[in-house]
């Protein structure tokens, strides 16, 4: 299934209810989240953290963990699949630091250049406002800037490798695709980009444009909700109604009310309690 | 656009390496669970239609127009999930109090709560208690949970009209237990 996916046109950011449970935001105290993404096209690699081996065989597009490490220093090192230890990394070792409860995505990538690099950013884990989602895009491809369109609209301007850019907006399915910038000619998608309510997907443009394999690698972050702030059950009944019965009855509250509470319908009516 | 190399071989499942759970980075989607589209609550006039609602822009709940429908608040659970409160909330109309949820405040404890889904078998509930909660401090986190076990919210206005806040006092909330 996920083939077929990746035939659609390497995009395959839907259908992973059927691959594994989204990551859920945690809270601990003296923890921080690791994630890591290889984005590293035609390289199958191990990672090391802290000179143990952790991640082996990791391939393209797979995203892993996260892992819950306690706060402090740590050192990432990737190397050829086949290594012995982390001694002659092909990538790194790359020295980060991960604050309590934080939450922190590592990525092997290329460079705008097509080199092999690594990333470490910093998720926004925030309380997402009721009814919303949050959507970050990261650069990680060696390609040069580009666009980020939601259907013809664009929504990220200019973004260079390795920078990010996140907007909060509608919950809902947008067809997302990729443009060099200043046109709207995709090079990656237009693809399905479902984007939970009070939750944070996080896109990653990786590959390279050179070698026409630039794809799309998701990651969400789930759990991030707020509740509305209340739930208004109330509001003038004739005014609103257009069943003629109902506005008989209503009118016939009306004549009894008092005057106060008739001049709170009127100002009701307008407007929900 | 061309697709990523075929020599790379993505697990079937989850693939746990050393403690670690790898898998494509592929995003997720929510489990689709139906949308309820009808609500009977024996003994009453509430047999009405439910719609998908949402959040207004003064971040409060959004509630149908119609005194004959409810609205379900479509970022939490649904009615029939494993886990979270399904709330439900509807209006009552102001002064007259002749509408269908008018008596949710009434229904009896053990009353069977009929919930049609789209393109899905019913779930029915048992009700487990009827309360008044003051708008000024109802506990939204408690009522919208996302986990924990599974119930049925229903909620409308009640209790007495402040005529300071142009407001119903109270909200009327019911909850159920699945059957």
């Amino acid at each position: 299934m996920r083939k077929s996916l990746y035939a659609v046109g390497a995009v395959a950011v839907l259908g992973a209810a059927s691959v594994a449970a989204p990551a859920v935001a945690t809270e601990t105290a003296d923890t921080a989240s690791l994630s890591v993404l290889h984005a590293v096209p035609d390289l199958t690699v191990d990672v090391y953290v802290n000179g143990d081996l952790t991640l082996d065989d990791f391939t393209p597009g797979e995203l892993a963990g996260p892992l819950n490490l306690p706060a402090g220093d740590y050192e990432l090192a990737v190397t050829a699949a086949d290594a012995a230890d982390a001694s002659a990394p092909v990538i790194g070792p790359v020295a980060v630091t991960l604050a309590a409860g934080g939450n922190y995505t590592a990525t092997a990538n290329l460079d705008a250049e097509g080199a092999p690099t690594a990333n470490f950013y910093t998720n926004d884990v925030s309380a997402v406002e009721a009814g919303q989602s949050r959507l970050t895009v990261r650069h990680t491809a060696a390609a040069p800037a580009v666009d980020v369109l939601a259907g013809d609209a664009v929504v990220v301007e200019n973004l260079s490798n390795p920078d990010e850019a996140t907007l909060t907006t509608d919950p809902g399915t947008i067809s997302a695709s990729v443009a060099a910038t200043g046109t709207t000619d995709p090079v990656i998608g237009p693809a399905d980009l479902t984007l939970g309510e009070g939750t944070a997907t996080i896109v990653y443009a990786w590959g390279s444009l050179e070698d026409g394999n630039l794809a799309l690698a998701t990651q969400v972050i789930e759990g991030l909700h707020s509740d509305p702030a209340a739930v208004p059950g109330a509001q003038a009944g004739p005014a609103q109604d257009n069943t003629v019965a109902i506005i008989g009855a209503g009118a016939l509250g009306l004549v009894l009310l008092s005057g106060a509470a008739v001049a709170a319908r009127v100002r009701t009516a307008r407007a929900d309690k | 656009m061309q697709a990523p190399p075929d020599d790379v071989d993505l697990p079937a499942s989850d693939v746990v390496t050393s403690g670690v759970a790898i898998r494509p980075a592929t995003g997720a989607l929510a489990e689709a669970t139906p949308s309820p589209v009808s609500l009977d609550i024996a003994g009453t006039d509430i047999q009405v239609g439910v719609i998908d609602v949402g959040i207004e822009e003064d971040n409060e709940m959004e509630i149908p127009e119609s005194f004959y429908e409810a609205g379900w608040y479509r970022y939490g659970p649904a009615p029939g999930s494993a886990a979270g409160n399904a709330v439900l909330a509807a209006h009552i109309d102001i002064g007259t109090e002749v509408m269908p949820f008018t008596q949710l405040k009434n229904v009896p404890v053990g009353t069977l709560i009929t919930v049609g889904r789209e393109n899905a078998e019913p779930v029915q509930y048992e009700v487990t208690g009827v309360r008044h909660e003051p708008k000024a401090t109802l506990n939204t986190s408690e009522i919208f949970q996302r986990d924990g076990e599974h119930q049925l919210v229903i909620i409308t206005c009640g209790g007495d009209w402040l005529v300071d806040k142009d407001d119903y006092e109270d909200n009327v909330v019911l909850t159920a237990s699945p059957l």
